[in-house]
């Protein structure tokens, strides 16, 4: 099974000792830069990187799957609301407004 | 203040190195993520969206102008150099290390505080009136019973794993200031016809996702049976509360469920039962704690103030901060100054280090040296003598703390929201920042009179939405931000929940809305009619007519 079009997946997690967002490498370590981040383009590699995270607890904590879209510049950018307002720090989200999404509820006027 | 003896500082030190061979269990691996959780969570580390976050427990809101700096001190040493003041009266960091907590607990430890019982399904920071001991309206000072609430609740073997959290807390006055309609228990002191003082207990009151206003359980519960009385309610609820939906735990949903009468019927029966109750308190243990409270040495000054009346004849802004920030002391001379952390523009609740170090300095020269922190995220400085009122303000000046807004339009509470929580749906704080700025115009909010607005990033409601005179719930939709507004909330005595006026605005649109309400009032408003008065004498469906007119 794949990811819809367009879409990859990145692991992230918090760095067990210092509370710090981080990313899963290539490598299989882990960095607190996004654009290092090992893209999985699809949902069965997405899965297998989560569970080498798993296997780290040592290292980090609460590990997941998060849904990106990987921009000009090759940096993946999230897509759902609650992790655009993650990878962006405080106060400095801008609009949070996710691209996941066509057809919002919104637009036929329901809040 | 209560201060610790041997045994509370010996407690939290042991509390610290258990902590501290906890956290080296889960580095070694001889503990896993699930076994350390709730262990990191009783010592109030949660993991949140961006860091960790530690949060302290400020016992009823009460502060040493020590404790104070340790706060500053901490958030300059772990943090990023500022504190956020919660609704609870605590004190939250957003970004320690976890590396670092034991140390942070153990500086905490060494002012006599802790991060004890700030999390987890137990009996949570008692709160408590800001004012509470220097209020002139007061039956009596809650803090004793406060304290007295505090120590049998810490560690209670019975109840560290409730249903869910339980909140408690604790006025003396007349006038609410603590929001007891809304805590599982809430507790009034009151004199009963004999003369005594003893407690009318409320239960069942609280926020979040199904707002109750609280019922009187008891009209008069005798201070030395208070423990007993706690006990048994909490021996019902920790039986009966549910476990299985920890949206339907909390003990409002019982007492809804069983009814207020079946409720009490089976408190009563556990009250009347021979043994397993706390006995009853002895007054001199009542007294050995109200000592701690007896009030600093304040001097014999005259009611009137000759250089506080010169001050407030020629300095206009200082007059105007004086009527809003500064309230009556049940002592001739001294008042009680709220110093609000709600700076336009500002984040609510949020203090940097210097404005800590500041506080607390401030609090050395002219209060006695301590502190309150008030539910709505704001610092009192509670014994000032009225003629250092003018040269406080000035200081306070100097470190951006000398806005003269309590309880008008830009004292705006509001919880973390999607900047911080992990839990949250929207933001709330750049909500809150708009909004201020809007309204930043000192007289025109003076003009608008006492109104409050409070906005929570989720149905959680920590930033009590609910009982805002506006309330403001922030929601996501289509992934988008949207925020819904109720209108008619009050935390007072006269407690109301709000009414949700109708479909959510987006963040752009929020503030005009506001906007609009307001204006409303402003020009339909009769003479010396609040806001609040205005919204019940005109009804909500008005106001959302206005609002929604034109909506598209």
């Amino acid at each position: 099974m794949s990811t819809p079009e367009n879409q990859s997946e990145i692991i992230t997690a918090y760095d067990l000792l210092d509370g710090n967002v981080v990313f899963l490498t290539e490598e299989l370590n882990w960095s607190s830069e996004r654009r290092d981040a090992v893209i999985a383009a699809e949902a069965v590699r997405a899965e297998q990187l989560l569970n080498i995270a798993h296997s780290q607890p040592e290292l980090v904590v609460d590990a997941y799957r998060i849904e990106v879209r990987i921009d000009e510049q090759g940096v993946p950018q999230a897509l759902q609301m609650r992790e655009i307002a993650r990878l962006a720090e405080p106060l400095e989200a801008g609009p949070l407004q996710s691209t996941l999404r066509s057809g919002s509820p919104l637009q036929s006027g329901r809040r | 203040m209560y201060r610790y003896d041997e045994f509370d500082h010996a407690f939290v030190h042991e509390r610290v190195a258990q902590f501290r061979h906890q956290l080296q269990g889960r580095i070694d691996g001889t503990l896993t993520e699930e076994e350390f959780r709730p262990l990191r969570l009783m010592n109030g580390v949660y993991l949140q969206l961006h860091a960790y976050m530690l949060r302290v427990a400020i016992p009823y809101g009460t502060l040493s102008s020590v404790q104070m700096h340790k706060l500053a001190e901490l958030s300059q040493r772990y943090d990023r150099g500022y504190g956020h003041f919660t609704t609870r009266q605590n004190i939250q960091y957003n970004w320690p290390k976890l590396r670092d907590i034991p140390d942070m607990l153990n500086e905490l430890a060494e002012v006599e505080m802790h991060a004890i019982q700030t999390s987890g399904n137990c009996i949570r920071n008692i709160t408590c009136d800001p004012f509470a001991g220097v209020a002139d309206d007061e039956v009596e000072d809650p803090r004793p019973l406060a304290e007295l609430i505090r120590q049998w609740s810490t560690l209670h073997p019975e109840f560290s794993y409730l249903p869910r959290k339980f909140k408690i807390a604790v006025t003396g006055s007349p006038q609410d200031r603590a929001a007891v309609y809304f805590h599982d228990i809430g507790l009034r002191i009151v004199r009963n016809a004999a003369g005594d003082t003893g407690c009318e207990v409320i239960v069942g009151g609280g926020q979040g996702r199904t707002p109750v206003v609280g019922k009187v359980l008891a009209q008069f519960v005798a201070k030395s049976k208070l423990l007993a009385y706690l006990e048994s309610i909490l021996r019902v609820y920790n039986l009966h509360g549910r476990r299985d939906n920890k949206y339907k735990a909390r003990i409002k949903i019982l007492v809804n469920s069983l009814g207020l009468d079946e409720f009490r019927r089976e408190v009563e029966l556990d009250f009347a039962s021979p043994g397993g109750h706390h006995p009853d308190l002895d007054e001199s243990e009542l007294a050995r704690i109200e000592q701690y409270f007896a009030g600093p040495a304040y001097l014999r000054l005259p009611a009137h103030n000759a250089r506080l009346a010169a001050a407030l004849a020629t300095d206009p802004a200082f007059g105007h901060w004086y009527k809003q920030n500064v309230m009556t002391h049940k002592v001739p001379g001294y008042a009680a100054v709220t110093v609000t952390l709600k700076n336009p523009g500002g984040i609510p609740g949020d203090a940097t280090a210097a404005q800590m170090v500041a506080l607390a300095e401030l609090a050395e020269r002219y209060s006695f040296s301590e502190l309150r922190i008030t539910h709505a995220q704001n610092v009192v400085l509670p014994d000032v003598r009225g003629d250092d009122l003018h040269r406080l303000w000035q200081a306070l000046g100097e470190h951006g703390l000398s806005e003269g807004n309590r309880g008008l339009i830009t004292d705006i509470i509001a919880c973390p929201g999607l900047d911080y929580c992990t839990l949250a749906n929207a933001r709330s704080i750049p909500i809150a920042q708009t909004i201020a700025k809007q309204f930043s115009d000192p007289q025109r909010q003076r003009e608008i009179g006492p109104l409050t607005i409070n906005i929570s990033g989720c149905m959680n409601a920590c930033g009590h939405h609910h009982v805002g005179h506006i309330g403001i719930l922030g929601v996501e939709k289509g992934g988008q931000e949207f925020y819904q507004i109720t209108l008619g909330g009050d935390s007072s005595l006269s407690a109301q929940l709000g009414e949700r006026l109708g479909p959510g605005f987006s963040a752009n649109e929020i503030t005009p809305a506001i906007e609009k309400l307001v204006d409303y009032y402003c020009e339909h408003r009769s003479e010396a009619e609040t806001f609040l008065q205005c919204v019940r004498r005109v009804g909500v469906a008005k106001f959302k007519d206005v609002l929604y007119a034109n909506y598209t």
